[in-house]
């Protein structure tokens, strides 16, 4: 489950122009990680123009998967990942991209298709790379069925102790009558031959 | 209300017993010993010397008589109307029997009412010429009528209460299906909420293709419903069903995302009260093998008890050996003589 390409386009006129981008392009050998960049590029600009504002999209293509999610100020964001890749976090690593991307840039600065640059989406690209570690839903989920888990272990254990009490209670039940007997038997001894 | 449960005819019966009973009179009365059954009428009717006294008694008895039987009619028709009141069902109600009955048990009651009131003046306008035990029986009579005049009402106010309730959550019931559909079930719900013994305009429609299949009750009702009802649907509100489609295809995309989150929340919920659950169980599980431990902690105490005592004892024992060295060196010397004195006595 890879993220490759994190986008934020501009898709208020027809060309959509790309305002800030980051890749991950460690999975392709050197020679063709230009022309996959490229293509990421080219593909991510045609997804743009066909998101509607207000819309999310998801896209599959070849053995990708590309997440959209246009606002309604006129911009997008794309990312490129593979198909395992949940769509639920796709689209809330975009919505989160793009409020922040919204924060820092009034609609002023990008609204000439200057090139904006956004450093944290190198960071995002790297933390969502396991989603299960970054999304807060699925790492409640993961820690929940963990815990699970533990306590179907700690009711298994609680159970043999169960059994190992009751044995204990049996073998009590078997000493304290033991040694009742002992008793009678040592006052038996006592009263019966006063005689020695 | 327990006595008057099965309303049967027992006149015949009754009419034999009072032949008997004039039988008895007559022989009675022959002697001219006073009546000893006052009450039963025909026997006084029959035209042997009626005293005043004894007419009015039989008249009393008389007005006695038709009170108690017009209070055992109602009963029998409160008993109607209060099955009548009981059915819940939306199809089958049948407000003009009920209506018919409620007046009808009114009208009884008042009239019974009446008789009583009469009833109780001719005791007491009698209640000087007779004799004291008959005063006091009549008295009695008169307030057992009264009481269960009194039952009968009470029961009746009970059913009109239940009637007034299911009315009202019927009332409700049909609310719940008309307001929370659009239009086009309107016709379908007339249609449905009239029985098929009530002839209307609007189920002329859904009983013209009944009779082929009139043998199945209820059923046919509904299910013939839905067809007469989908062409109404299909005729009337397309432009509005095809509205409703559009807008739910342009929210689609943002309501299907919402849904999923929505769904993996829930999905978390339930893992949590799961995981309560499982906590909950531990704990009685837990709880339980408590008492058990309990239980050994009490064997191992009186494991203590029983081996300390046993060793006092064998303390006991022990030292009374030990002082009694003596005595047994004694007792072994006593012995040891009388084994020579046997073996010298022997050889």
């Amino acid at each position: 489950m890879k993220i490759l390409y994190i986008g934020v386009l501009r898709n208020e006129d027809q060309p959509a122009v790309e305002l800030c981008a980051e890749r991950d392009l460690s999975a392709y050998s050197r020679f063709t990680r230009t022309a996959v960049s490229e293509f990421m590029t080219l593909f991510s600009k045609t997804v743009a123009e066909t998101t509607k504002p207000g819309q999310r999209q998801d896209v599959e293509e070849q053995s990708y998967t590309f997440h959209a999610y246009a606002r309604s100020e006129g911009v997008a964001g794309i990312i490129i990942s593979d198909a395992e890749y949940p769509k639920l976090v796709a689209h809330q690593l975009l919505g989160k991209i793009l409020d922040e991307f919204l924060a820092r840039y009034p609609k002023s600065a990008w609204q000439t298709g200057k090139e904006c640059p956004f450093p944290a989406l190198k960071e995002y690209i790297v933390k969502y790379q396991d989603p299960a570690q970054a999304d807060s839903i699925m790492k409640l989920q993961r820690e929940l069925d963990e815990t699970k888990i533990i306590l179907h272990k700690t009711l298994e254990a609680a159970l043999g102790r169960g059994v190992k009490v009751s044995d204990l209670v049996e073998k009590s039940d078997g000493l304290s009558s033991q040694s009742k007997m002992f008793y009678k038997t040592s006052k038996k001894q006592n009263s019966c031959c006063t005689v020695m | 209300m327990a006595t008057t449960h099965t309303i049967q005819d027992r006149t015949a019966e009754f009419r034999s017993i009072l032949l008997q009973a004039q039988k008895t009179l007559a022989r009675q009365r022959r002697p001219g010993a006073p009546a000893s059954q006052p009450l039963l009428p025909s026997a006084s009717q029959n035209g042997t010397a009626t005293p005043p006294t004894r007419k009015q008694r039989s008249e009393f008895a008389r007005n006695a008589a038709a009170i108690g039987r017009g209070i055992s009619a109602t009963m029998g028709k409160l008993q109607r109307l209060g099955e009548l009141a009981k059915r819940k069902t939306l199809f089958d109600d049948r407000p003009v029997e009920i209506a018919e009955l409620t007046y009808v048990i009114k009208q009884d009651l008042a009239g019974l009412n009446q008789q009583i009131g009469q009833l109780q003046q001719l005791q007491r306008a009698s209640g000087t010429a007779t004799a004291k035990e008959e005063g006091e029986h009549n008295k009695n009579v008169v307030v057992l009528l009264q009481g269960k005049l009194a039952d009968v009402s009470v029961n009746f106010k009970e059913v009109l209460e239940v009637r007034t309730r299911n009315i009202q959550a019927s009332r409700s019931r049909q609310d719940n299906f008309v307001s929370a559909v659009g239009a086009h079930q309107q016709p379908q719900q007339q249609s449905r909420t009239d029985s098929p013994l009530y002839s209307t305009p609007s189920s002329a429609r859904a009983r013209s293709p009944k009779p082929p299949g009139t043998g199945q009750g209820q059923q046919d009702v509904l299910s013939l419903d839905n067809p007469s009802g989908n062409p109404l649907y299909a005729g009337q509100n397309t432009p509005q069903s095809q509205q409703q489609l559009q807008l739910l295809e342009e929210g689609s995309s943002t309501n299907t995302y919402i849904q999923q989150r929505g769904e993996a929340i829930e999905a978390i919920e339930r893992t949590i009260s799961e995981l309560g659950g499982i906590f909950g169980q531990l704990a009685q599980m837990v709880s339980e093998q408590a008492e058990q431990i309990q239980r050994i902690d009490a064997n191992t105490d009186d494991v203590v008890d029983n081996v300390e005592g046993a060793q006092r004892e064998l303390m006991k024992y022990w030292s009374r050996v030990q002082g009694n060295r003596w005595l047994v060196a004694k007792m072994f010397g006593v012995l040891m003589i009388f084994f020579l004195l046997w073996v010298l006595i022997a050889g």
